[in-house]
């Protein structure tokens, strides 16, 4: 391989067989099981696909029909939702964030390990568990008839954009907060003393002190969030409505059911092309070290 | 300062209200776990342990479990040798290319699992290898790698430059200094990075869905019963694994903890 | 009581950690354009003194006025009071222009108002043209003047420093606390000034407030302090001194006699001590005449200094330092020597010794 090239070593420290020792099985194992068959994706994705065979012929067809009205709908239904989810997670994690950096006291610790719990815990039972209390015999509706607000049973909490995307920020919220738990933590304290100091007041000081330099750590959580979403193909699948499929479940789709690869690699490529623009713009913030 | 106390409790209150947020699902699980009647739904007239007997002789699950076992250790291995490595390579010596390397080695982790899942399907349909608890191994491998080489490479990275200098001073050789020096101040990094490689690898679905062949590993078989619907004995299956990772996540905050 | 005769009045402010009062009842009254310097160890208070004042903690007790308005329950953003922190704490992602401008952002002034003091401010502490590097960028010694230029942009009515020169290297500190002098008499802005350097708090001060276990322990100038301190804890922790030791067998006026080990002193006495009480004579070793006095002493050790030499002089079990200034001609007396040593009665104060005499 060529890259093998342009990892050559430039001097240092004296290196050797010490050198080759730590630095070739990790580059060989991505090289070999990451990096080669991203580009066996990404060349399926410009050949002729015919029935259920594989032509190797270079063509854009792949790409148009990714973008025709079959499947538009459901790439700009996954940036939406993505944009919501990362949006509402953002909205949650930040004062709870805030308060579990500056004000947790000696829960800290306790409430540290109850933000990685769920992280830690089944991601499909963590789904269904939202199917158990949305759905139709589910909690909420037992609930509510408690309450005497409904006489019987609704069926309209499941199985919808709503339940899918409730879910889906449950699902991926712990990767907006600890992100912004560090960005907090690492926030020099007297910076807002010397703000409160020149005349801020709590408001302005989060708004031109703490914003801006909690920003990377936002935008890493972000960054996971979104992509984290936008390529979930479970989530719309277990609560999700008939018509809520995402870009995920297409992808799905084509290496399953409809076993056309090129296809579903033209659609994974459109998805990368979006998660690498949005890459190179943070890692440009020098966001991706917060991750 | 009254207005500050009222702002701090109003806080206060609303990060209660996100933690129920992220535990009252999980609470569900473990009480319905519990719970007498085979429909979930409340309410719950009795309590049993029926589920978990069931859970206990269910050959599937059983197997599946065997399986995951099998998928996660010695993807975790292998994660953590190469991520361990990999983070020393990185720390021991500049080359061309080091910053590149760091952030490809990110990649996997910031990418979805999917595109992750399809290309190594390719991958693996282009180049003739049959699909199985080898290919999965491989696929949590590749994942795993990246997460062991972030927890080492963050506790190398805050290990005094000159650590190394003062042991070779003092007379050790490389291999000494590694196994005396370096090696006992990353320890917990590496156990606490493996430890999070094992539970990811055990709970993974979206890519071992385009991995695995004929065999399922124990997330695959609580996948293909819940497209029927949730039963108790996945509820007390859950329930079992969720108490399992409680103890793993304790172990690993400690490890981590202990600098 | 309150009067806007002074820049900033506390009465008996008081903070409380668990038990212990990290300020314990601090009274002070600072004057208008003062350079006013709190002096102590680490854990004497003057650093929670400050934070008092600036508004980062409020009085568990007491009260604290500036110019003469109670300010004891207002936030720190309420306060016309700006302080320079112990590591600038500088806002990374401004430049310094956006660093000095964030005070007069925040009172909404105008455009070319804010243009002009910014200019003026950086011009103050002397660092033109660098107005659009990142703090990252900076030295030490600029990061510690953008400091100054945030802190006096808007003319605060006090400016809190909180041991300012402490990160900076010997030779920056030195230079430094020249222009800290210059300009708190250009702008005559009351400087509160916390350190625990004794040498930075004597040159700079206009007056010291000496600070221990969260108490006032004597406010005064810095010539009152070293020349009169006021107790027996003020003369040990200001300069070096000798204590000995000793019962108070009379007084006469001013004029005690005191028995120490090896006979009978005379010093001076300032404060009410009854006949027989266990005293502390204070002698500082400058004020130790060498020859001609009726006390004999051995030389131990001899330190050459330059324009001084430093003695250590044993008389019996006592043990004397003492400071000789050189003179042309004169050789410094070798270890070993006997002489005869004195001092002037006034130039030697009697304390009551209440354990306090931090002894080398």
């Amino acid at each position: 391989m060529s890259a093998a090239l342009s990892f050559a070593v430039v001097e240092h420290r004296r290196r050797g067989k010490g050198f080759w020792a730590t630095f070739l099985p990790p580059f060989l194992w991505m090289a070999g099981f990451y990096l080669i068959p991203l580009a066996v994706l990404l060349s399926l994705a410009f050949q002729k696909h015919e029935y259920v065979r594989i032509v190797h012929e270079f063509t854009w067809e792949n790409f148009s029909t990714a973008l025709s009205p079959a499947y538009r709908p459901a790439l700009i239904r996954t940036l939406y939702v993505a944009s919501m989810v990362t949006f509402v997670d953002m909205i949650i994690a930040l004062p709870a964030a805030y308060f579990l950096a500056f004000h947790a006291g000696r829960w800290k610790a306790l409430l540290t390990v109850l933000i990685l719990l769920p992280l830690w815990s089944s991601y499909l039972v963590r789904v269904f568990a939202w199917r158990i209390i949305l759905g139709k015999v589910g909690i909420l509706n037992w609930l509510l008839i408690q309450a005497g607000i409904l006489d019987k049973p609704s069926p309209i909490f499941v199985y919808n954009l709503f339940s899918m995307g409730l879910t889906l920020c449950y699902i991926w919220l712990p990767f907006m907060i600890l992100p912004l738990v560090t960005a907090f933590e690492r926030l020099p304290r007297n910076l807002l003393e010397a703000s409160s100091d020149l005349g801020a007041d709590g408001l302005t000081t989060f708004r031109r002190v703490t914003l801006p330099l909690i920003m990377p750590g936002l935008l890493a959580g972000a960054l996971s969030v979104f992509s984290l979403t936008s390529g979930d193909y479970i989530t719309p699948a277990l609560i999700g409505g008939p018509g809520d499929s995402l870009v995920g479940n297409i992808i799905a789709g084509q290496f399953g059911v409809a076993s056309n690869y090129p296809l579903g690699s033209a659609i994974s490529a459109l998805v990368l092309a979006v998660l690498f623009v949005l890459m190179a713009i943070l890692a440009k913030k020098r966001v991706l070290e917060n991750l | 300062m009254r207005q500050n106390r009222t702002a701090k409790w109003i806080l206060g209150f609303y990060t209660l209200g996100v933690f129920l947020f992220m535990h009252i699902p999980l609470a569900v699980i473990v009480l319905f776990s519990f719970s007498d009647k085979r429909v979930l739904a409340l309410p719950i007239r009795d309590w049993t342990l029926d589920w978990y007997r069931q859970m206990l002789e269910d050959e599937r699950l059983y197997t599946g479990l065997v399986n995951s076992l099998k998928v996660a250790s010695t993807a975790t291995l292998l994660a953590t040798l190469l991520g361990t490595l990999g983070a020393f390579a990185v720390m021991r010596w500049k080359f061309f290319g080091r910053n590149v390397f760091r952030s490809v080695v990110a990649i996997p982790i910031l990418l979805p699992g999917i595109v992750t899942g399809v290309a190594m399907l390719s991958f693996f349909g282009t180049a003739g290898i049959p699909l199985g608890l080898a290919t999965v191994i491989i696929g949590h491998a590749t994942f795993g790698f990246p997460v062991v080489f972030n927890t080492v490479n963050a506790r190398l990275a805050r290990l005094p430059r000159n650590l190394e200098e003062a042991s070779a001073d003092l007379g050790a050789t490389p291999a000494q200094t590694f196994r005396r020096v370096i090696f006992p101040s990353i320890r917990s990094a590496i156990v606490a990075g493996a430890l999070l490689a094992f539970t990811l690898s055990f709970d993974e679905i979206v890519v071992t869905i385009f991995l695995t062949g004929k065999d399922n590993t124990l997330p695959m078989e609580i996948y293909s019963r819940l497209r029927f619907g949730m039963t108790p004995e996945i509820n007390a299956a859950v329930t079992a694994i969720l108490a399992a990772s409680v103890v793993l996540v304790l172990l690993s905050t400690w490890f981590s903890r202990k600098a | 009581m309150p009067s806007t005769q002074f820049s900033v009045q506390l009465r008996g402010a008081t903070k409380r950690y668990g038990l212990t009062a990290a300020a314990d009842a601090v009274t002070l009254d600072i004057r208008h354009g003062e350079f006013f310097t709190l002096l102590g160890s680490s854990g004497s208070g003057k650093t929670t003194t400050l934070r008092l004042i600036g508004g980062f903690e409020f009085p568990d007790d007491g009260r604290i006025f500036i110019n003469g308005r109670d300010v004891t329950s207002q936030p720190a953003h309420e306060r016309n009071v700006h302080t320079v922190f112990q590591d600038y704490a500088l806002f990374p992602h401004m430049t310094v222009f956006n660093n000095v401008a964030y005070a007069c952002e925040l009172k909404r002034l105008p455009r070319d108002d804010i243009r002009k003091r910014v200019q003026r401010a950086i011009a103050l502490v002397q660092l033109e043209g660098l107005d659009r590097r990142k703090p990252s960028q900076l030295s030490g010694g600029q990061q510690q003047r953008v400091a100054l230029a945030r802190a006096l942009v808007d003319e605060p009515a006090v400016l809190l420093l909180d041991e300012p020169l402490s990160a900076l290297d010997a030779k920056i500190r030195a230079e430094v606390r020249e222009e800290l002098k210059t300009l708190q008499r250009n702008t005559g802005i009351t400087f509160i000034y916390v350190t625990h350097d004794q040498e930075e708090a004597l040159t700079l001060s206009d007056r010291v407030a000496v600070m221990r276990n969260g108490r006032v322990a004597q406010v005064d100038t810095p010539i009152q302090l070293y020349e009169y301190p006021a107790n027996l804890f003020v003369a040990s922790f200001i300069g070096k001194a000798n204590f000995l030791p000793g019962l108070l067998l009379s007084l006469d006026d001013k004029k005690a006699r005191v028995r120490v080990n090896e006979g009978v002193v005379e010093g001076r006495i300032t404060t009410d001590i009854p006949v027989g009480a266990h005293v502390r004579v204070m002698i500082r070793p400058e004020n130790i005449r060498l020859a001609p006095g009726n006390t004999r002493v051995t030389v131990k050790q001899a330190t050459y200094l330059g324009h001084s030499t430093e003695y250590i002089l044993s008389s019996g079990k006592q043990t004397l330092r003492a400071l000789e200034i050189r003179r042309l001609g004169s050789t410094p007396h070798s270890v070993g020597a006997e002489l005869l040593c004195g001092w002037n009665w006034e130039d030697a104060l009697v304390y009551e010794d209440d354990g306090s005499a931090l002894t080398f």
